[in-house]
């Protein structure tokens, strides 16, 4: 079956540093993969490259079959590849209510005014945060600006969710909500997801395989069950003793 | 995504260019738009003048009235300001936009005639006016006078003291006390030009060098010298007689006096009028130049606060008018035309050093 | 948009913006390049006028900033009565031109009862004056630079080390666009023959006045504002380039709450004492002055005629002036975005360009009306003529404020809006826009003011028929009663207030980002 995301060869550099070399990764449809890394090992690069907010030099990024990006050049811009992002800022536009954010969100579906308010509403309703439909992020506590960020993202009924660490500064318990509420509406919606992150409470959480981002390419990409019983790299094996509660 | 934001910004001056441009000035003749100059052919004249707005004001509107013709006024600063209209009138020399350059003195006036600015007129309304304060070549005509006046404070100078020629700005005992406006500038530009005519280079260089040696300080205009003679601050200064008759309708305590009665006599500066060669309003131009230079407009400026001399001799002089008639004034000898050729030569070496050098 | 096509369109758009603002002048000093002039530009006299002018320029952004930061701090951060108004109204100094202030304190200097106040004088005397009037610039950078701190920092500095620490942190932050306003106000000053006219002060803004008005030498005039221009490169330059790159300080997204001014009852207090003060000296003792003879003799009936008929023609030219210089400098600050050189190389050429004396432009603007085809009339000899000059003059003002604010904002509100495809222009109507508010009402208001105290430009360019009441003012006081002149200026501020006023009610219209 053709993955929903497949990248080969993805080569880019960030200023003179080179963070992806040659790195293939595939996504297959309703996967939740978490990507680890070190530091600066290029796992946003990664992320951004996939949603076409930044361009490979080198390599080609295929969204449902269809070729997105090629050798530097973007072919499918990133409202219509389907994918929805989760920014480590979270990105909410501070002037518009929650409402405004979500409904400026769906400006790239071109939706009849009816669709959209129905859209608005779901997603809304779907993060649990009707109530908080007028108000405006800078009023709203850190795990309510999550919900919205991910009501806006959800609105558009993405095929594939990328989240860049978007849940730093949570508590556990809000954070663990908010994991729930995803994992949740994955499981009604059947779309994919990519989480960057370095917290094994949010994999255990939401994902159901991992891959480790290392030296610029993918080192290891596997379900979760086999990275646990056989880690190929030095942060798959740490990993593994995180999951299985061995510090 | 920023890149893309400023095209729509590209868009927005436009937008707001066209309303801006499209927007018409207060008067009924906007200078915007490409009809403008044939209405006005038939009713405006665009008049420059560095008479001062609340004396020529009336005199245009009076001519509106009288000829129907509109008038657009563009009157000018006070000399160190701004730039000035003569500038403006330079700067527009190719396609000008005035039609008549209306000049507190015949300096500017000759000033724009070695430039190429104005055209030679000789309007039959001129007859009765003493050609000897007028250019030669008709191409500026003067009419209604000021003079050159010592203006004083009467709480700190007595009557037994006021001063009676420009030198005494030069005696001890106004040493520090005196003031004058910027001779690089204006009619104390003109009197400066005057004096080297009427005392020569030498005497004049050396009664500028006595006024440094006295602490004379130089002030910003006329206007300036007024009110600081009238608040105290100075005792004495050289200004003109419109100046003077302002403070004096206003019950400032100063008082003051014709210099060099019994020497050079008093500089008598008098308006002068251009014709400016090219203007869009030709023909009203000429109407404008003939109505200043009636002996009714010489008579209604003599009455209006500027209280101006008619250099008509004819011309009645309104009860109370407080200066003397030109006829009764002892005026200085000078060559008006070659006033302003005076006045280059020694603004750019003389003056200008002088200035500089000035505490 | 590929990388290299961005870099491009950058370079092309900031050239073209640089080239409209740098235009007007072009005619006067090609003109001056190609000729021999007879009369030498370095003569001692004009050696001595340029140390008078540097020093005028230290002097008055050393004054500005000393005062401007700490009041611009305070205003920003503590909240006190009718705190809104009082700060718009710290824009008041720079509506009158430095001629009629200086008029107004050597007026107070004659009054027995002042006396005993030392009158402002010489170089001194300029420091003080324009030092003063040109507060604002520095103040309205801090109060804006204020605004990009979250309440998380405050909170955090508060905490560690009282508001002290809150002071010092907020002044580091807002010192590098204070320094670089501060500079923008030193330099203004330097193309001002007003104060040092009145004050006998011989600087290189009188000495070009001199050669253009006294000389008729247009030659000498161009090759002194040459000189002068490098002169302000080679001083501003060096400043720009340490302080640029504190200018660029993007904000995170991530902004749980901005800050909001607190009510903290010294520092509140002191903060209002301030705004008050620096109104006070900065321009209601100078007004004072200027006014007295109205007590004598008001003429309020006919000063409100010469008002009312003004009144169009000046809300042209100062408003258009406002869009123009916000438009441009918003097309600049959005160009030069994401390069330190652009901006570096737009503020250096900026800053020149405003060191020189406005009859520069005006006078080339006005040669190149003369030999353009009647056509083109609309553009070059109409009141759109007068606002477009002003507006590029002070250009710079209102590019220091965008920059400032277009750097702020977060490159992920973009990211977001690429993701779920929201067109650029949707993006800036109802994110981009709202959220440079305050930069653009800052710096219409800044230029409104600045545009209306310039009168040698509107001078030069109105159309006839078309007078500002400004030039009104200046036209009308060497010879008409003191009470009018002084009737006119009160009423001028007066209006100013008034709109001002109703300005302040502005803020409500914007969406408020915390409760």
């Amino acid at each position: 079956m053709t993955p929903f995301v497949r990248c080969r060869g993805l080569t880019c550099h960030l200023g003179q540093q080179l963070v992806l070399d040659g790195a293939d990764f595939d996504v297959a449809d309703g996967e939740s993969v978490a990507l680890l890394g070190s530091s600066g090992s290029g796992k946003s690069t990664l992320l951004r490259v996939i949603a076409g907010l930044q361009i490979a030099e080198q390599g080609e990024v295929l969204i449902a079959g269809q070729q997105a990006s090629r050798d530097g050049r973007l072919l499918i811009p990133p409202h219509r590849r389907g994918i929805a992002m989760l920014f480590q800022d979270l990105a909410l536009w501070p002037n518009l209510t929650v409402a405004g954010n979500v409904c400026l969100g769906l400006a790239g579906l071109r939706l009849s005014r009816d669709e959209c308010q129905n859209r608005i509403a779901h997603a809304l309703d779907g993060c649990k945060i009707p109530e908080l439909a007028d108000r405006r992020p800078g009023t709203l506590s850190g795990g309510q600006q999550q919900r919205v960020a991910l009501a806006r993202a959800l609105a558009m009924q993405p095929k594939l969710l990328l989240l860049d660490e978007p849940f730093g500064g949570l508590d556990l318990i809000t954070k663990q909500a908010v994991l729930l509420q995803i994992a949740q509406l994955k499981s009604q919606l059947g779309f994919a997801v990519i989480l960057v992150t370095h917290d094994p409470v949010e994999v255990r959480g939401l994902c159901t395989s991992l891959a480790v981002l290392e030296g610029g390419h993918i080192a290891e990409h596997a379900p979760m069950d086999d990275i646990t019983a056989n880690p190929q790299t030095a942060l798959g094996k740490a990993f593994a003793r995180a999951m299985q509660g061995k510090g | 995504m920023k890149c893309r934001l400023l095209t729509l910004f590209l868009a927005i001056p436009f937008a707001a260019v066209g309303t801006l441009g499209c927007s018409r000035s207060s008067s009924p003749s906007g200078p915007g738009s490409s009809g403008s100059n044939e209405m006005s052919a038939s009713g405006t004249v665009v008049v420059y003048s560095s008479v001062d707005e609340v004396f020529a004001q009336p005199i245009c509107k009076q001519f509106e009235q009288d000829t129907g013709i509109a008038v657009e006024l563009v009157p000018d600063t006070e000399e160190t300001k701004s730039t000035g209209l003569v500038n403006r009138l330079i700067a527009e020399k190719e396609r000008p936009r005035a039609d008549v350059f209306w000049s507190g003195d015949p300096v500017r006036a000759a000033i724009l005639k070695s430039k190429g600015v104005s055209a030679p007129y000789r309007s039959a309304a001129a007859d009765g006016l003493p050609m000897e304060f007028s250019d030669a070549d008709h191409h500026w005509i003067s009419f209604s006078a000021r003079a050159r006046v010592i203006v004083y404070n009467k709480d700190l100078v007595p009557d037994d003291k006021k001063p009676t020629s420009i030198h005494d700005l030069a005696d001890a005992r106004f040493k520090g006390k005196a003031c004058l406006a910027n001779p690089l500038f204006g009619t104390t530009s003109m009197h400066a030009a005057a004096l080297f005519q009427a005392l020569g280079d030498e005497e004049a260089k050396k009664f500028f060098q006595s006024l440094v040696d006295n602490g004379a300080k130089i002030l910003s205009s006329n206007g300036e010298v007024r009110r600081r003679v009238a608040n105290g601050e100075y005792a004495i200064g050289l200004t003109d007689t419109d100046d003077v008759n302002v403070a004096i309708q206003e019950g400032k305590p100063v008082g003051f006096v014709y210099p060099d009665a019994d020497g050079i006599g008093t500089l008598v500066m008098p308006n002068a009028v251009a014709l400016v060669a090219g203007g869009p309003n030709n023909e009203n131009g000429k109407k404008f130049i003939d109505y200043l230079l009636r002996a009714e407009t010489e008579a209604a400026l003599a009455r209006s606060e500027a209280a101006q001399m008619p250099l008509r001799s004819n011309v009645v002089l309104p009860d109370g008018f407080p200066f003397k008639s030109v006829a009764q004034l002892k005026a200085m000898s000078v060559d008006y035309a070659t006033l302003a050729d005076t006045l280059e030569k020694i603004s750019g070496t003389f003056l200008k050093q002088w200035v500089d050098e000035h505490p | 948009m590929g990388h290299g096509a961005k870099r491009i369109l950058r370079w092309v758009l900031v050239g073209a913006v640089l080239c409209v603002a740098i235009g007007p002048s072009l005619p006067l000093v090609v003109s001056t390049l190609g000729q021999e002039s007879p009369r030498p530009v370095w003569t001692d006299a004009f050696s001595r006028s340029v140390q008078t002018t540097l020093w005028l320029g230290v002097g008055v952004s050393v004054v500005s900033l000393l005062i401007g930061l700490p009041l611009g701090l305070l205003a920003a951060l503590y909240r006190f009565p009718a705190r809104w108004p009082l700060v718009l109204f710290q824009a008041l100094p720079l509506l009158l031109p430095s001629f009629l202030l200086c008029i107004g304190w050597s007026n107070l200097a004659a009054v027995t009862w002042t006396s005993w106040l030392p009158a402002p004088d010489g170089l001194a005397g300029c420091v003080f004056v324009m030092g003063l009037q040109m507060v604002p610039l520095p103040f309205f950078a801090t109060w804006a630079a204020c605004h990009n701190l979250t309440a998380s920092q405050i909170d955090a500095s508060r905490l560690h080390g009282g508001d002290k620490s809150v002071l010092r942190l907020s002044a580091r932050a807002c010192a590098p666009v204070a320094i670089v306003a501060a500079l923008l106000a030193g330099t203004l000053s330097l193309s001002d023959p007003g104060a040092p006219l009145i004050f006998g002060c011989r600087s290189m803004a009188i000495e070009i006045l001199t050669s253009f008005s006294a000389l008729f030498d247009y030659d000498l005039a161009g090759r002194q504002c040459l000189l002068l221009a490098g002169w302000v490169l080679l001083l501003t330059a060096p400043v720009l380039l340490v302080g640029l790159r504190w200018l660029a300080a993007a904000v995170l997204a991530r902004q749980t709450r901005p800050a909001v001014p607190y009510p903290h009852r010294a520092l509140s207090r002191i903060a209002l004492a301030g705004v008050l003060l620096v109104l006070f000296v900065g321009i209601v003792v100078p007004t004072f002055g200027l006014c007295l003879p109205a007590a004598q003799n008001p003429m309020i009936g006919r000063a409100a005629a010469k008002v009312g008929d003004t009144a169009s023609t000046t809300l042209i030219f100062t408003g258009g002036a406002a869009l123009v210089a916000v438009l441009f400098a918003a097309t600049v600050a959005l160009a030069a975005s994401e390069s330190s050189r652009a901006r570096l190389t737009s503020l250096a050429v900026l800053f020149a360009l405003l060191a020189m004396p406005p009859a520069l432009a005006a006078i080339g603007v006005s040669r190149v009306a003369t030999h353009s085809p009647q056509h083109l009339d609309w553009l070059t000899r109409s009141p759109l003529t007068v606002a477009l000059i002003l507006g590029l003059r002070f250009l710079p003002v209102a590019t220091i404020s965008m920059m400032r604010a277009v750097a702020s904002l977060s490159p992920s509100w973009t990211d977001a809006a690429r993701v779920h495809g929201v067109a650029a222009p949707r993006l800036f109507v109802r994110v981009i826009l709202p959220n440079l508010g305050s930069a653009i009402t800052v710096s219409l208001l800044l230029v409104t003011v600045l545009a209306a105290a310039d009168i040698t430009t509107t001078h030069l360019l109105q159309p006839p028929g078309a007078q500002s009441l400004p030039v009104a003012i200046f036209t009308v006081m060497a010879n008409s009663p003191e009470g009018l002149v002084a009737s006119l200026c009160l009423l001028y501020l007066l209006c100013v207030v008034l709109l001002l006023a109703a300005a302040s009610q502005i803020p409500r219209l914007w969406p408020r980002r915390v409760a």
